[in-house]
């Protein structure tokens, strides 16, 4: 699915954060957001999964506008945040469950451990979040977008506080997520690693889009030589 | 919507703090009513009504705080703010909740409160149970609408008493004119008036929370 987003807007207490950014993101792309930190990657996330209310401007899926208020225009996406957005004091098995339950998936418990399991949180599955680590709760975010399969995924921040065993079980879902052509929107820091993965990169300064480079049509290098240099 | 009330149960019983600490403030404030208040039994059935849905009102407060401060631990509350759920079904399992805790705890000061204020119970208390359900509900969904308006406020255990308490004022009235004429056994017929306006408050809260949560609830 495509998400297009054109002369987006938003302004909080009369300061400007978001500036007539437009951008698209193609179906089952890895398109990631890089910038410096108040430059406006949370809100472009947040604004495009109803957690924010747009200023002005247009969102849309696969030539649908977006509405807030309407439940129909959040089935196609899934947003997992920089915090984990899951009740500390449930489980990861039942924060699974209600969330599975908020997507009309009601998932069962082997089909959750699935997932539990491919992040190396099964053995922590009935332990109440609270008691986790950072990086535990990362991977539980990643599983939340592995067990709710909608084809729109806004992340932010996704490698914060994962080991290198974490990012090659992240790395090793967007090429799964691929597979199955989902459309990914991601926002970080991390350049090498955008590099790595991304088919396209945007980055923002002051809340307007600075450069949007198309990987397929311009090498790795050249790509990272344009981001250190505008940065 | 299940779903939702079962995320609440399971908070409520792992942590017990909605309805422990109702029960103990709901208990504390009638002790103390007990003690500063040195008058005549006669005399005090006459305005316990009052102090009663003044501990309610009070006590409403704690629960409703704490209903919705855990959403803002670890930001849950983006998970169904993202969801492609209707809103306003959130508001309606948030009233459940809080009407079930507060009644529950409610259940457990009353007996004290009627123990230590010396007030009989020569009244009927078929009607004494169906205007604490409509005044409990009435204050919830009151609440809960303002508390899904503080729900990102910085300074939100302020916000909610200072928004509840002008705006349930008609509602806490109400309830304790109709309890002044259940107290005194007086029919309903001249009483139904505060019924009908209790009611109206609860239904238009009820109505504008599963209207306006939606945008309430967005940043």
């Amino acid at each position: 699915m495509q998400v297009e987003v054109s002369g987006l807007c938003k302004s909080f207490y009369r300061q400007t954060v978001l500036n007539k950014v437009s951008f698209t993101v193609p179906s089952g792309a890895v398109v990631c957001l890089l910038g410096p930190n108040g430059s406006g990657k949370t809100t472009i996330l947040k604004i495009l999964s109803s957690i924010t209310s747009i200023g002005s401007g247009k969102v849309s899926i696969n030539g649908k506008e977006i509405f807030p208020g309407d439940p129909s225009s959040r089935k196609f996406s899934l947003y997992i945040g920089h915090n984990a957005s899951l009740y500390p004091s449930l489980s990861a098995l039942e924060n699974l469950f209600f969330i599975s339950g908020l997507y009309g998936l009601n998932a069962s418990v082997d089909k959750i451990d699935e997932h539990l399991r491919f992040l190396s949180l099964d053995n922590h599955r009935d332990k109440q979040i609270k008691f986790y680590s950072q990086g535990m709760l990362q991977r539980l975010k990643l599983a939340v977008a592995d067990l709710i399969p909608s084809p729109v995924l806004y992340l932010d921040e996704p490698l914060n506080a994962l080991d290198q065993e974490g990012t090659n079980l992240f790395n090793d879902l967007i090429i799964k997520w691929k597979k199955v052509n989902r459309t990914m929107l991601i926002a970080t820091h991390n350049i090498d690693w955008v590099l790595g993965v991304a088919d396209r990169i945007i980055t923002l300064k002051n809340g307007q889009i600075d450069l949007d480079l198309d990987l397929k049509v311009m090498s790795k290098e050249d790509a990272g030589n344009l981001i250190t240099g505008s940065s | 919507m299940g779903n939702l009330i079962w995320k609440e149960l399971i908070n409520e019983w792992r942590s017990r703090e909605m309805v422990v600490s109702m029960f103990i403030f709901g208990l504390a404030v009638t002790l103390v009513f007990a003690f500063a208040f040195n008058v005549s039994p006669v005399l005090f059935r006459q305005f316990a009504p009052g102090l009663l849905w003044v501990v309610i009102l009070f006590t409403s407060v704690l629960g409703l705080n704490r209903l919705f401060s855990y959403e803002g631990d670890m930001d849950a509350h983006w998970s169904w703010i993202s969801a492609p759920i209707d809103r306003g079904i959130v508001f309606f399992s948030k009233l459940l909740i809080g009407f079930i805790f507060l009644s529950m705890a409610e259940l457990l000061f009353i007996v004290p409160f009627f123990l230590f204020l010396n007030l009989d119970v020569s009244f009927s208390i078929l009607f004494f149970l169906g205007i604490l359900i409509l005044g409990n509900s009435a204050i919830i969904s009151i609440g809960c609408l303002i508390s899904g308006l503080a729900l990102r406020a910085n300074m939100r255990e302020v916000l909610i008493p200072v928004l509840l308490f002008p705006l349930a004022s008609p509602v806490v009235i109400a309830a304790t004119k109709s309890t002044v004429f259940i107290f005194q056994n007086k029919p309903f017929e001249e009483w139904r008036i505060w019924i009908l306006i209790l009611f109206t408050f609860l239904l238009t809260s009820a109505l504008l929370g599963y209207l306006l949560y939606d945008q309430i609830v967005e940043e």
